[in-house]
């Protein structure tokens, strides 16, 4: 078929397509490909911004592997990053089905859960640090329940993580709330009247009609969830500054540092590369996990 | 089929009377945690420090004390901070809107070129990459290129992004393909397309990443951090921080510029919940 003489487009007025999508590809090309180039470049080099940088190979790798403050922060994020990926989902989906089931609470409880989520990071880390000071507010309140307890968890290595779990959850369910309200929302009433019919009790509705409809959603904000807790840096620098005992130095915490306070760029770069990878990894995990049995 | 009993009928009733009661109950006991951290700051904020450290804490000012907006609007650069997070959230919402509409009609169904699905596919996977991963190099840029302690430092990596892209494209394939081939068989030019048409039926979606834009800019801490360190360049949410080493103890303080740190979102929230709501609705479940 003699279509046109050009392969690239099949109409003429394809070419301004291509035209629109330039001052996008310019962009991406240069704050995305080329600085992830770069820092590939530098992460083989011994470079402090002051001397040109010196190619060292795979040093910065080795050493982030035998140092244990790049190993603790890594695990640091993975529990964070865990917690906060099972009760992210958990949590927000039973109170997504309790608003469904409330239907006049819906617009008033999505309204005020997402109250926290608009919020600065920044912000919100200031009011909790203060807020955690003990005794204060929440040993107050406590008191009020008749329970005595006076301790601030961020001041604990063993208990700090768990503060700032706390506060991101606070901070974030709110989101994941919105989200499967919406997934919820698309489900037909139809299928619920027919389990119903059927004689299926709440536990049976929900195996068998929401779990398997809300499969897309799921997905969806298992990723974001995701992605979102394991990029997270406001938080730990702000609150806790990743202490105490480097309890909640996370890895995006110690990227920083390494690169902007001690100016080791190429072992800062080598870490975020690592960093990418487990969060490449891990979305393509979560995408098999909950890929649509059949679409 | 047995005919079913009266007293267990009676009996279901309650429970499930009982269940939608501790539902409700433990609903709104979720608002109130969401709140009691908030209003507390609030209230705080507004207390002479002598009462801030009272034990049990006060939730209510009894001495009403506003010394600690005074020192924050005393201070030589606050208004300063306004200024430079308002033009920068500003700048940032209208390119990513601008930008995310014209690629968003570029690769959208409504052209046809060779690689355009690759590019999109392309633009999506940059959501993946950490901040991290591009920072350094971003950094020597605006070293090489004179821009630290620039507005254009803390605003360049902002400009478009591929959520934006995503959520337009999806807005742009809404649109009729006769609208387009209409403007197209009355010699309409594709840049008019653009403005006439691409644009106006864009207008609920390009509002809703406007106010998203805005306030995830406003909100922004990590890149600020990395290229501002001039005082009066800083932004709000820096500028927040930065005076908690400052006022160190000073927490009736602290907290009142949190409160002004969240005053102006607060509002963008309290007038455009549902471009919220909507953004996020588009975002997620259409693709």
């Amino acid at each position: 078929m003699a279509l046109s003489r050009h392969r690239l487009f099949r109409r003429p007025w394809d070419r301004w397509g291509l035209l629109f999508l330039l001052p996008g590809l310019v962009f991406f090309a240069a704050i995305f490909v080329y600085p992830t180039l770069r820092t590939i470049n530098v992460s083989f080099t011994d470079y402090n911004l002051l001397q040109p940088p010196k190619f060292t190979g795979l040093a910065n790798y080795a050493t982030l592997f035998k140092q244990g403050i790049f190993l603790d922060s890594a695990k640091v994020t993975a529990v964070y990053v865990l917690v906060i990926g099972v009760l992210n989902y958990v949590l927000p989906f039973a109170i997504a089905i309790a608003l469904m089931a409330s239907r006049r609470l819906v617009s008033a409880g999505r309204a005020l859960y997402f109250l926290p989520v608009i919020l600065p990071w920044v912000v919100v880390s200031t009011i909790w640090r203060i807020f955690y000071l003990a005794p204060g507010p929440i040993s107050s309140l406590l008191g009020l329940l008749g329970i005595r307890y006076a301790a601030n968890p961020l001041t604990q290595p063993s208990t700090a993580l768990l503060g700032i779990i706390i506060i991101a959850m606070w901070k974030t369910f709110g989101f994941y709330v919105v989200l499967f309200l919406t997934g919820l929302y698309a489900i037909p009433e139809t299928y619920y009247e027919v389990a119903e019919i059927d004689g299926a009790n709440a536990a049976q509705r929900f195996r068998y009609v929401t779990f398997p409809l809300m499969r897309s959603t799921s997905l969806f904000i298992a990723t974001v969830n995701f992605i979102g807790a394991i990029k997270e840096f406001d938080p730990f620098q702000v609150i806790t500054a990743g202490g105490p005992a480097r309890a909640t130095y996370a890895t995006t915490l110690f990227i920083y540092e390494t690169g902007f306070k001690f100016l080791r760029m190429g072992r800062a770069a080598a870490a975020s590369l690592l960093l990418c990878a487990a969060i490449i990894l891990v979305t393509v995990v979560q995408f098999r996990v909950f890929r649509p049995a059949r679409d | 089929m047995r005919a079913p009993d009266p007293g267990r009928r009676i009996l279901g009733r309650i429970v499930r009377r009982l269940l939608s009661v501790i539902r409700v109950a433990l609903l709104v006991a979720l608002a109130v945690a969401v709140l009691i951290p908030l209003y507390w700051a609030i209230s705080s904020s507004f207390m002479a420090k002598p009462e801030f450290v009272s034990v049990p804490t006060h939730w209510w000012p009894q001495a009403p004390d506003l010394s600690s907006y005074r020192t924050l609007f005393a201070q030589q650069h606050f208004p300063r901070y306004y200024l430079n997070s308002i033009i920068v959230s500003v700048v940032v919402a209208l390119s990513v809107v601008f930008f995310s509409t014209l690629t968003g009609f570029a690769v959208s169904t409504k052209y046809s070129f060779a690689g355009k699905s690759a590019f999109f596919g392309f633009i999506l996977a940059t959501m993946l990459l950490p901040f991290e991963l591009i920072m350094i190099p971003l950094y020597i840029m605006m070293r090489t290129l004179g821009l630290l302690n620039t507005y254009a430092a803390i605003v360049i990596p902002g400009l478009l992004n591929a959520f934006g892209v995503f959520l337009l494209r999806q807005a742009v394939n809404e649109i009729p393909n006769d609208f387009l081939d209409a403007g197209r068989i009355d010699g309409a030019h594709e840049v008019v397309l653009f403005t006439r048409i691409v644009i106006p039926m864009a207008m609920p979606v390009m509002a809703a990443l406007l106010v998203f834009t805005f306030v995830g800019m406003w909100n922004s801490y990590y890149w600020p951090l990395v290229v501002i360190n001039s005082e009066p360049k800083r932004t709000l949410t820096l500028a927040v921080v930065f005076m908690q080493g400052f006022f160190a103890v000073d927490y009736p303080l602290i907290l009142g510029s949190a409160v002004l740190g969240s005053v102006p979102i607060m509002l963008v929230f309290a007038f455009s919940q549902r471009f919220f709501i909507r953004s996020m609705t588009l975002s997620g479940l259409k693709g």
